[in-house]
């Protein structure tokens, strides 16, 4: 149970923070790249349990 | 003696005292303040209606409407908050930076999402409270049932049944408990989250997660349910089969009174069978009043999240929208799942009534 909602808390804050600094982020010629990047972070929070359920 | 004097005697014997204190202390409309064992056995045998029908349903309605207000002042906070954000939007273009507008429009979402999840944290604490309060009524109910169920000779499904309903009735809880609800509730927050961004983020997951909950639910309520009618049939026709051997072997077997005794010992079991009825009654009672109290609260929040949702729509603010038209859809599934457990255990009573009919 602790696991989960440390799994949900770390979901939660990744979402959140990456929500502002998108908004932040000066909109150059990187900012494209960096979302993406933002999104393989999301990617991996969402899968860490498979992680571990794996190794 | 007379049936009315045996039940009288009988009903005395048993300590009800904890079940009645559980129906005073959910009872906040009071209209069902005049109701116990005994009232409800000697309407029945003076044939008379158990409820003031009119009278119910004019509480429940005072009730609806005043959930409905005292869950307003939610909603016209995020409608306010929602307004402000359409203001900020259409003034984004005289701040010159467009990031100054949408920060203040996030800002305003976090706000907004706070506000929802203090509401929806009161909702799942009252739906939790309820899914134990009639476990609790289950565990004092059935320990009085299944002797009254042994004494008109269903030894069978008395000694089949007590393991069977407080097994599902505790495995219920604990999977409710520990599994369904939490479930409903992390859904609800990646819903939440997922609203800060015009991206779906973590849609689907939430999706995925409040389905396999609902899922979970009917599932286990189904096969707990379908295991102990079964069980029921067949020790019923058991039961039967004991009785009338019984019964039989007395009139017959016993020479010149064995006649007189076999019918007097049925008026007994006939009288025992009331009390049951009239206690598994009170029981049905006991468990519709623990649901309709947090059923009809959360059906009232549930209105005024979607209201909410109808109203920030043309705000044009799509998320938020979104967001609470979620968390009404989160709400009712909670009310789903707490009707369907309270139908589980209204099965579990109706099938000890059913028994010996």
């Amino acid at each position: 149970m602790s696991y989960v909602t440390e799994w949900v808390k770390n979901i939660f804050i990744i979402v959140v923070a990456v929500s502002f600094i998108e908004v932040l982020l000066p909109a150059g010629n990187m900012a494209k790249y960096v979302k993406y990047i933002f999104s393989l972070i999301i990617l991996a929070s969402i899968l860490a349990p498979l992680a571990k359920l794996v190794a | 003696m007379d049936y009315k004097d045996i039940i009288k005697e009988k009903l005395a014997e048993l300590n009800l005292s904890e079940l009645e204190n559980v129906l005073d202390d959910s009872d906040i409309a009071g209209t069902l303040s005049n109701v116990s064992a005994e009232s409800i056995i000697s309407s029945i045998l003076a044939g008379e209606p158990l409820f003031n029908t009119e009278a119910v349903i004019e509480s429940v309605k005072d009730l609806f409407l005043y959930e409905m207000k005292s869950a307003l002042v939610l909603g016209v906070e995020i409608v306010t908050i929602s307004i402000v954000i359409g203001m900020l939007k259409s003034l984004s273009s005289s701040f010159g930076e467009k990031a100054v507008s949408n920060l203040g429009t996030m800002v305003c979402t976090c706000l907004i999402i706070g506000l929802c999840l203090g509401n929806f944290t009161t909702t799942f604490n009252l739906c939790k409270d309820a899914v134990n309060t009639m476990t609790y009524t289950m565990q004092i109910l059935i320990p009085i049932l299944i002797p009254l169920l042994i004494a008109i000779g269903g030894t069978v499904s008395g000694s089949v049944l007590s393991p069977v309903i407080t097994g599902a009735t505790a495995a219920v809880n604990t999977m409710l408990s520990n599994l369904i609800l939490p479930a409903v509730f992390i859904s609800t927050i990646f819903f939440m989250v997922n609203s800060m961004t015009e991206k779906d983020y973590v849609n689907k997951l939430a999706v995925f997660i409040r389905g396999a909950a609902t899922f979970a639910c009917g599932i286990s309520v189904t096969f707990f349910a379908g295991i102990t009618a079964v069980q029921s049939f067949v020790t019923e026709s058991a039961d039967g089969v004991l009785a009338d051997t019984a019964r039989y072997s007395i009139s017959n077997f016993v020479p010149i009174i064995g006649g007189f005794a076999s019918d007097s010992v049925d008026m007994m079991l006939l009288c025992v069978n009331i009390i049951k009825n009239g206690i598994g009654v009170l029981g049905v009672i006991v468990i519709i009043v623990l649901l309709a109290l947090p059923l009809i609260k959360m059906l009232a929040i549930a209105v005024v999240y979607k209201i909410t949702a109808i109203i920030t729509e043309p705000l044009g603010n799509k998320q938020v929208s979104e967001c609470l038209n979620q968390m009404g859809n989160s709400v009712i599934t909670m009310a789903v799942i707490l009707f369907l457990t309270s139908m589980m255990f209204l099965v579990f009573i109706a099938i000890i009534i059913g028994i010996g009919a």
